[in-house]
């Protein structure tokens, strides 16, 4: 089994064992979507105008719901180290992460969006679209909410916080390690930490070789870019 | 014997004049260590000198104030470590072989999970949850890492810390194997494990 699929199916198993899986994002969705009809009452114009909006609205806070644990406890119980020495890249296991996520919480509420959709006088023609479009927009905000959530996790108490710690470098790498923040410190072979520190504060033109030309992607810079230490860790320095 | 070398390439590590601070306290400055293929070396210290902070940074997990480690002798530096840290990296829900079909995805092996459990004395509690594991059951399963995936180098952080005698003495095995086959371990300890180290690094 490859790492890709190890992780994710250890993350949908551990989703569905201990949190219930979508079992609380839904209880909240159904909650949330169908107290509306109670509090704006019943007419049925109103309703109809404020349905979809309310169903995505729901929806992405469902989805929040769920994110905020998922690196913390990761980074709490050690997994996340271990992620950080396999040979698979972290931006894969990030990936399956998020895709199991969504295996077990975006598409039960996509399913759930239609009968929420309906309680809210929506057409019925448009369920399935309205449907679909949580599906689509679930993931889109898990794929966002990794992010956020690898930048907020941080070092459990009494452990003290420590920059490296912050595994931004989980979702970031996928976006920056293409010539955005790392500024490749190594060179190939023998690793320079003192360029590793310096690299953040280059320009792109002064980093040569290495990622930063071949990129074309995102041209940020990041003062404590985390990816030093991915770089650190992978480029055999 | 599962899990352990020959490793095609001797692994060596260089940690060169290496300066870690924690905060604003200064760990240690200008710290070098040269270990080789076959090395066991202990790290000694009072709690808060340094040793778990050593042992990151040399898996990269912490960067250096100054000076550099360079691990060389694997093709990628992902394949080179093992990592046995205080937290287990262990989750309640999942089952004791649930744990090891997980790393042996994530670390790439192809270990037999029925010789694992067997060496670790897990086998009966192989369907058991993790939470239920009592702390020394937890740490042999954090340690199956090791056998599960060959890897040249392993940084460990109090190995022995809630293993019983028996526990002790596989630990004290599994490191001598590993030296034997050309491995390199580093552990930091409060005492001897077993296998006479070939140094011994004091943190003060």
């Amino acid at each position: 089994m490859s790492g890709v699929a190890a992780s994710f199916r250890r993350d949908l198993a551990l989703m569905w064992a201990g949190g219930a899986g979508a079992i609380a994002p839904l209880g909240f969705f159904f909650g949330a979507t169908l107290l509306v009809p109670l509090a704006m009452g019943p007419e049925r114009a109103l309703l109809e105008a404020a349905g979809p909006p309310l169903v995505w609205i729901a929806a992405a806070l469902a989805v929040l719901m769920t994110l905020e644990r998922l690196f913390q406890a990761d980074l709490e119980d050690g997994s996340l180290e271990q992620m950080l020495l396999s040979p698979t890249p972290l931006e894969l296991i990030v990936l399956a992460k998020g895709a199991a996520l969504w295996c077990a919480v975006g598409l039960p509420l996509a399913l759930a969006s239609a009968p929420a959709a309906i309680a809210l006088q929506a057409p019925v023609a448009q369920v399935p679209l309205i449907a679909a479009s949580v599906a689509v927009g679930a993931a889109a905000f898990i794929g966002a909410g990794l992010i956020g959530a690898a930048v907020t996790a941080r070092g459990a108490p009494g452990r003290g916080a420590d920059r490296a710690d912050r595994f931004a470098v989980l979702c970031a790498a996928g976006y920056l390690r293409r010539g955005g923040g790392c500024g490749r410190g190594c060179g190939g072979g023998v690793c320079d930490p003192g360029r590793l520190r310096a690299g953040g504060d280059r320009t792109r033109a002064d980093r040569g070789g290495g990622g930063a030309a071949a990129s074309g992607g995102i041209g940020v810079t990041m003062p404590n870019c985390p990816l030093h230490r991915s770089c650190y860790l992978r480029r055999g320095c | 014997m599962s899990g352990f070398g020959p490793f095609q390439d001797a692994p060596s590590l260089e940690v060169e004049a290496l300066t870690l601070t924690r905060g604003a306290r200064t760990l240690f400055e200008n710290l070098s260590l040269k270990a080789g293929a076959g090395d066991y070396i202990e790290i000694r210290g009072a709690n808060g000198s340094g040793k778990t902070s050593l042992l990151r940074a040399i898996a990269g997990f912490l960067r250096p104030r100054a000076g550099a480690v360079s691990l060389a002798g694997a093709e990628e530096r992902a394949l080179a470590l093992h990592y046995v840290a205080h937290q287990n990296g262990l989750k309640g829900q999942a089952s004791v072989r649930a744990h090891l079909r997980y790393w042996g995805g994530l670390f790439a092996s192809a270990g037999d999970e029925g010789v694992v459990l067997e060496r670790l004395g897990l086998t009966r509690q192989a369907d058991l949850p993790a939470r239920v594991l009592s702390q020394g059951q937890a740490r042999r399963l954090a340690l199956a890492r090791l056998i599960l995936a060959p890897r040249p180098v392993w940084l460990l952080d109090e190995p022995a810390a809630a293993l019983d005698d028996e526990g002790r003495a596989m630990l004290s095995g599994l490191i001598a194997a590993h030296t034997e086959a050309g491995g390199l371990a580093l552990a930091a300890v409060h005492e001897a494990l077993g296998p006479t180290p070939s140094r011994t690094l004091a943190l003060s």
